[in-house]
């Protein structure tokens, strides 16, 4: 079982504390989901699903927009997050 | 329940209760440390300021040293000038003694030299410390305590162990009617629209979201080639996406409660609640001016790790891996690198919101006990 902290109870994405590998398990405000790809310490998962053009939401704000449809368990980083601003 | 402190002739109240001698100006640090070399009990307070800047630096210093002359863990103060400088010894003696503090000033030119303002400076100052030793701790509530908020020194951990756990501790003084100081202007950069949206009035909003942006055109300015070390998302290796993260990992050391007030560097703090001081990232010159603004104690956040400690006001190190606290456990007061390992981020700011109160009531901060003295105050031109 891999182990998350979710910052903000508001937020959709909690930071990884050891490295994920694909198919392991995390809990998350209680609810149990599956890492859908090997993600790296202190990287951020997914922890609800993400709309395209919908905010990644970390600390309780959003930290950019999702440039694809994410899914619980995935890997969220640059290739699919974008600065509002950028 | 509140914390034991010393309760000022104007309503203010200290977690300390220390005697200052201070210089007014550069020239005379040698008989400031003289003065204390005698009483070693009093806290010398030296700088590199007083005359040779700009009208808008003699501003700044002259309002920091009168700010610190009037900080609350102040019981009296001695003043020590040249006599031809800027900054008068006279002025600030004033400044403390309008708020009810012992407060005396010598000037080394009228005094005749370094000797005879010594041994008058004794005599005063050894008359100071008898008065202070009479005034005993008792019980303050919390809506009298300002609390600065630093971090230094910052790792990846930072904005997911240390800050958030601090954060913690923020809201639950702010909830206590208490305030807190967020300040590093530029460690805000990117957080524009999210902070000028935190704010309680529209006008302070519009005040944060000029300032922020100021800072940014002002580092791009400074660093030139350099400034992406600053403003980027950080570490995008280390798993950070965007600058709005990295610049929020920093700033929720400051909690989740409204903006109540925007204050200029060293400027008294005007209102409880979350109050933004603009100020410099770097960390002494954010501590100095933050004491400068009324600040009694701060809770300074480590990634990698800080000796640094203020003259007179505790620092409490929060470090945001346990390899740290192991590391340089004698400059460390508590680990937040706990989190990672199951704690959870209320239960630890639980364990700091305890501290605080512990070192609120006397308890010496790992920095004070190694004489971590350290005072910068911030400048904006060049000396002539």
């Amino acid at each position: 079982m891999g182990r998350v902290i979710l910052i903000h109870p508001r937020d959709n994405v909690a930071v990884v504390c050891e490295e994920l590998k694909k198919g392991m398990s995390f809990e998350a405000q209680g609810i149990k989901l599956v890492a859908r790809e090997d993600i790296p310490k202190n990287h951020k998962v997914a922890v609800s699903k993400i709309a395209l053009g919908k905010a990644v939401i970390k600390y309780g704000e959003s930290i950019g927009i999702a440039t694809k449809e994410i899914e619980p368990g995935e890997w969220v980083h640059t290739h699919n997050l974008k600065s509002e601003e950028n | 329940m509140g914390f034991m402190g010393y309760l000022r002739a104007n309503g203010s109240a200290g977690v300390r209760n220390y005697v200052l001698v201070m210089s007014s100006v550069s020239c005379v640090n040698g008989v400031v440390n003289a003065i204390a070399r005698e009483l070693p009990e009093l806290k010398p307070i030296t700088h590199t300021e007083g005359c040779g800047r700009g009208i808008q630096d003699v501003a700044i210093s002259s309002r920091t040293l009168a700010g610190l002359a009037k900080n609350p863990n102040v019981f009296a103060v001695l003043v020590i000038g040249l006599g031809c400088e800027f900054i008068k010894a006279k002025g600030l003696a004033e400044q403390a003694k309008a708020i009810g503090k012992p407060s005396e000033f010598l000037e080394v030119q009228a005094e005749g030299g370094t000797q005879k303002t010594l041994k008058k400076g004794v005599e005063i100052a050894k008359e100071f410390l008898e008065q202070s030793k009479k005034l005993k701790r008792e019980e303050i509530e919390f809506d009298k305590l300002i609390l600065g908020l630093e971090c230094g020194g910052s790792d990846a951990l930072s904005g997911i162990t240390a800050n958030p756990v601090l954060g913690v501790c923020a809201d639950w003084l702010v909830e206590q009617g208490g305030t807190v100081i967020l300040s590093e202007t530029t460690e805000m950069i990117g957080t524009e629209e999210i902070m000028a949206r935190r704010c309680l009035e529209p006008e302070t909003g519009e005040k944060v979201r000029a300032l922020i942006k100021n800072q940014e055109k002002l580092t791009r300015e400074l660093l030139g080639p350099l400034a992406g070390l600053v403003i980027s998302p950080g570490n995008i290796e280390g798993g950070l996406s965007a600058i709005q993260e990295k610049a929020l990992g920093c700033i929720i050391k400051a909690g989740t409660y409204p903006i109540t007030a925007l204050v200029d560097y060293a400027m008294p703090v005007s209102k409880n609640g979350l109050v933004i001081m603009d100020s410099p990232g770097s960390d002494i010159f954010s501590l100095t001016g933050m004491c400068a603004s009324g600040a009694q104690l701060t809770v300074f956040t480590t990634g990698r790790g800080s000796p640094a400690g203020f003259p007179i006001m505790p620092v409490i190190k929060v470090s945001s891996n346990t390899e740290l606290f192991e590391k340089m456990n004698d400059d460390i007061d508590l680990d937040a690198g706990r989190v990672i390992n199951g704690l959870t981020i209320p239960e630890a700011g639980r364990e700091l919101v305890l501290l605080l109160k512990e070192v609120a009531s006397g308890k010496l901060t790992r920095a004070e006990i190694n004489h971590q003295d350290l005072l910068a105050i911030h400048t904006i031109g060049p000396a002539f």
